[in-house]
């Protein structure tokens, strides 16, 4: 194959506005025919940009200069038919954020009908069926996509992009929603598939270990981006950062002097409608412990939390909360800001609901921030003009700022990148050896759990399968799941293998 | 489903039954003695009745009992569609009521449909290029219009295509053509308020993110716009385009009484005038009753059509 599948040329993108400056400049690469390829770099180098710019879409930022070509043929030339009918045989993206890439009022039948009434191929219409059955959907698609979890629509996505028989696939960030089980399942199925067709992938990531895992080539883009290309691609990032939970913390729940328990729940069942979502969870957590809550997506880690937080009510069983100060930190930063205020205001704002005087609540809003680092010039920001995970830190200061027994964390770092997200895990550790507050994680994501969680659970379906001190648990977990579990984490460099 | 259908529906009733009472209470207590109404409808001139006649006309409609048990009559009778008689004619008031519906609603209806299609036409113009000329015109005449009045309007369209066109005839009823300038002026206001809210609505259905996935499996811009984009649109407007139903009724009230068109408008009036109760308060019921199934309707089929709003239920969200 002389010409390259995808050839990017001196490619350059930017807002309308030709003074503002360019989101990147002269980008140049290209990926052959059934190449295997990985984007990196941190967020705002522009990689979903980029993306969007290979796929036609010029919105929110334009191309300015430069060409992209797909089997040799420039798409910017095309006339908007050409252009959909290129798309049509020869390309397929699965992005981030699998909930965006679906309409929400029409079934997953008619739209997974939609997308074959697209395949020109008659053969291939009616071998698709069988994508459904090797990414591991043997549900119905009769339902709508907010019944849906998110794994699970991306799954169907990645199922609906490779029956069309693409020669590029795009994937952003693909396993973002997915369990390190899954995570790693979804990577071998994609794997076979491509193979056989000859499918090029091109992979827009954070994550360094999956890159590995995936693609043959890494491109690193962004500014800063040249210096840590290098320690991204030579080991995963949670390499080198200790046995994560310290002996001393671990040993806390096993002492005979037990500290007072915050919160214990008991024989907690949670269903909605007839199905299970929880069934029969006991546990407790004491003053200054750290607790990780760990299992696959569907597994009902959320549903746990909400229900410790008394934002849903079990089905059977209780939940004994002893101290009734508890803060949330959520998945999204962003949403769970309100845009238009201050950094300052946002993090004093539970202080002003509980008429502390003005000086305190100054004195108290430095001093969480500076706990989580967030320099004092950005307390007058507005929280829109922060960055991502800025946002985040501001999320845990506020979650701080009322002095709360229990702070919980749902999947604190699933919105970020590799470099914010460890600004967040600094904070986090830092949060957790100032305050006394219990902490509680819920996450997918192994490598941080070991570094931030004194105790893990493992849910599954619902069930508790494991429980027991974290750095035994990575050590040796005593469950198949579990040790499932940590193998595939392992396996996609969420975690430094344990000898 | 069934159970909460159930709940809505004995909510329905029971706002119904309060206007219904309310009314009752406030036209008991407006000012006149009814027996004597009645007594000079029936036998005409002012005043003059008998007041032997009066009392029997007092006993012979129950006027002389508590106020309470007054309304549990009416209330009974009311539940089998039996308003009763109209002070001042005597004729059934269902029936008077019914024929002024007869000539209101699908005045009213014509209204919405003419109203709804242009406005969603001229949106969709205005949406296909933002900013454009275009675009702020179609902005500019919509704001203009929901500021004028309707009545103000009537009278300006009978100016123009009556008095010094010829086209249209100005006032009364029968053909197709005394329909035109009353549903002219009754959809003005639709189109001007309904061109903005659907201008808006598509916007926000163009910018889903979800779209862009569509482009990219090569769905053409016909079908984004056909099966998702106005699907999103008329999910989103249902609620209000529901309710604009029922407000088509009561600008129809308006709108007959400029062009002097037999209906609800000109009964209401005529009731009012003669203080004709019976008559008022069935109008009364009837249209808190299309406002209270036009409410119902927007939730059962925002349910019906939007599955986010079925999962909300059992999700618990906050």
């Amino acid at each position: 194959m002389s010409t390259p599948l995808l050839d990017v040329k001196a490619l350059s993108a930017g807002a309308d506005d030709v003074s503002a400056p360019a989101v990147f400049e002269r980008l140049s690469f290209s990926v052959g025919r059934g190449e295997r390829v990985a984007i990196i770099g941190p967020s705002g180098a522009g990689k979903t940009t980029l993306v969007r710019l290979i796929l036609g879409l010029d919105r929110p930022v334009r191309r300015r200069s430069g060409t992209v070509s797909l089997a040799g043929v420039d798409i910017y030339g095309l006339s908007s038919s050409e252009l959909r009918a290129l798309r049509q045989r020869d390309l397929a993206f699965v992005p981030q954020n699998p909930a965006s890439a679906v309409d929400p009022l029409k079934t997953l039948q008619w739209q997974w009908d939609q997308n074959l009434s697209t395949i020109a191929d008659a053969g291939r219409r009616r071998d698709a069926h069988r994508f459904l059955a090797a990414f591991g959907i043997r549900e119905r698609l009769s339902g709508y996509p907010c019944e849906w979890s998110r794994g699970m629509l991306q799954r169907l996505l990645i199922a609906m992009g490779l029956a069309r028989g693409p020669l590029l696939l795009i994937m952003d960030e693909p396993t973002s929603a997915l369990d390190p089980i899954l995570a790693a399942e979804i990577t071998k199925s994609v794997l076979t598939e491509i193979g056989t067709h000859g499918t090029a992938l091109l992979l827009v990531t954070h994550h360094a270990g999956f890159a590995a895992a995936l693609t043959e080539r890494t491109i690193v883009i962004g500014a800063t981006s040249n210096s840590a290309g290098g320690k991204i691609t030579a080991g995963p990032r949670a390499n080198g950062t200790g046995e994560g939970g310290s002996p001393d913390h671990a040993g806390l729940n096993s002492g005979l002097a037990a500290p007072a328990p915050i919160i214990e729940a008991k024989s907690l069942t949670v269903t909605l409608g007839r199905r299970a979502i929880l069934s029969d969870i006991t546990l407790r957590l004491c003053a200054g412990e750290s607790l990780g809550i760990i299992g696959e997506s569907g597994a009902g880690k959320t549903t746990l939390v909400r229900t410790l937080l008394g934002l849903l009510p079990p089905s059977k069983g209780a939940v004994l909360r002893h101290d009734c100060r508890l803060s949330l930190v959520s998945q999204d930063p962003l949403s769970a800001l309100n845009p238009a205020m201050t950094a300052f205001n946002a993090i004093a704002e539970p202080l002003l609901a509980r008429n502390v005087d003005r000086q305190a609540i100054t004195i108290r809003v430095r001093d969480v921030a500076a706990l989580v680092d967030l320099d004092s010039s950005l307390l007058a920001r507005t929280t829109h003009k922060l960055s991502v995970g800025q946002a985040q830190r501001v999320c845990i200061a506020r979650a701080l700022a009322s002095e709360p027994s229990l702070i919980a964390f749902d999947e604190p770092l699933s919105a970020l990148d590799a470099r914010t997200a460890e600004e967040v895990v600094a904070a986090i550790e830092r949060v957790r050896s100032a305050s006394g507050a219990a902490l509680l994680f819920v996450t997918h994501d192994l490598g941080f759990a070991r570094r931030v969680a004194d105790r893990v659970i493992v849910l599954k379906d619902g069930h508790m399968i494991e429980s027991g001190v974290a750095s035994a648990f990575f050590k040796e977990p005593r469950s198949d799941y579990g040790r499932a579990l940590v193998e595939a984490a392992c396996t996609i460099g969420d975690l430094a293998r344990v000898d | 489903m069934s159970l909460r259908l159930a709940a809505r529906l004995s909510a329905l009733a029971t706002s119904v039954l309060c206007a219904s009472l309310l009314a009752f209470v406030l036209l008991h207590n407006a000012p006149g003695d009814r027996a004597r109404m009645v007594a000079n409808a029936r036998y005409g001139g002012e005043g003059a009745a008998d007041p032997a006649v009066i009392e029997a006309i007092r006993a012979e409609l129950g006027l002389d009992q508590p106020m309470l048990l007054q309304f549990a009559t009416w209330l009974g009778k009311a539940i089998r569609l039996d308003f009763g008689a109209s002070f001042v004619n005597g004729r059934h008031v269902g029936d008077i009521v019914g024929q002024a519906l007869a000539s209101t609603v699908p005045l009213a209806l014509s209204a919405f449909v003419c109203g709804v299609t242009v406005a969603l036409v001229l949106a969709c113009l205005a949406v296909y290029r933002p900013r454009s000329s275009l675009d702020i015109a179609i902005v500019a005449i919509a704001s203009l219009g929901a500021a004028f009045p309707s009545f103000w309007l009537g009278l300006i369209l009978i100016t123009v295509f009556s008095v010094q066109l010829g086209w249209m005839p100005a006032y009364g009823h029968g053909t197709l053509a005394h329909a035109v300038l009353p549903t002219m002026t009754l959809s003005a206001w639709l189109i001007a308020s309904k061109t903005r809210l659907f201008r808006n609505f598509l916007r926000e259905a163009l910018s889903a993110p979800y779209l862009d996935a569509l482009r990219v499996r090569g769905i053409g811009r016909p079908a984004l716009m056909t099966h998702h984009v106005l699907n999103h649109v008329l999910v989103a407007a249902l609620p209000v385009l529901c309710l604009d139903i029922a407000l088509m009724l009561e600008g129809a009230v308006l709108v007959e009484t400029v062009f002097a068109r037999p209906g609800v408008g000109l009964t209401l009036l005529g009731a009012l005038q003669s203080r004709d109760y019976p008559v008022v308060l069935c109008i009364i019921v009837v249209a808190a009753l299309v406002f209270t199934s036009a409410n119902l309707l927007a939730d059962v089929l925002a349910l019906r059509l939007d599955p986010r709003l079925r999962q909300v239920r059992g999700g618990g969200h906050a």
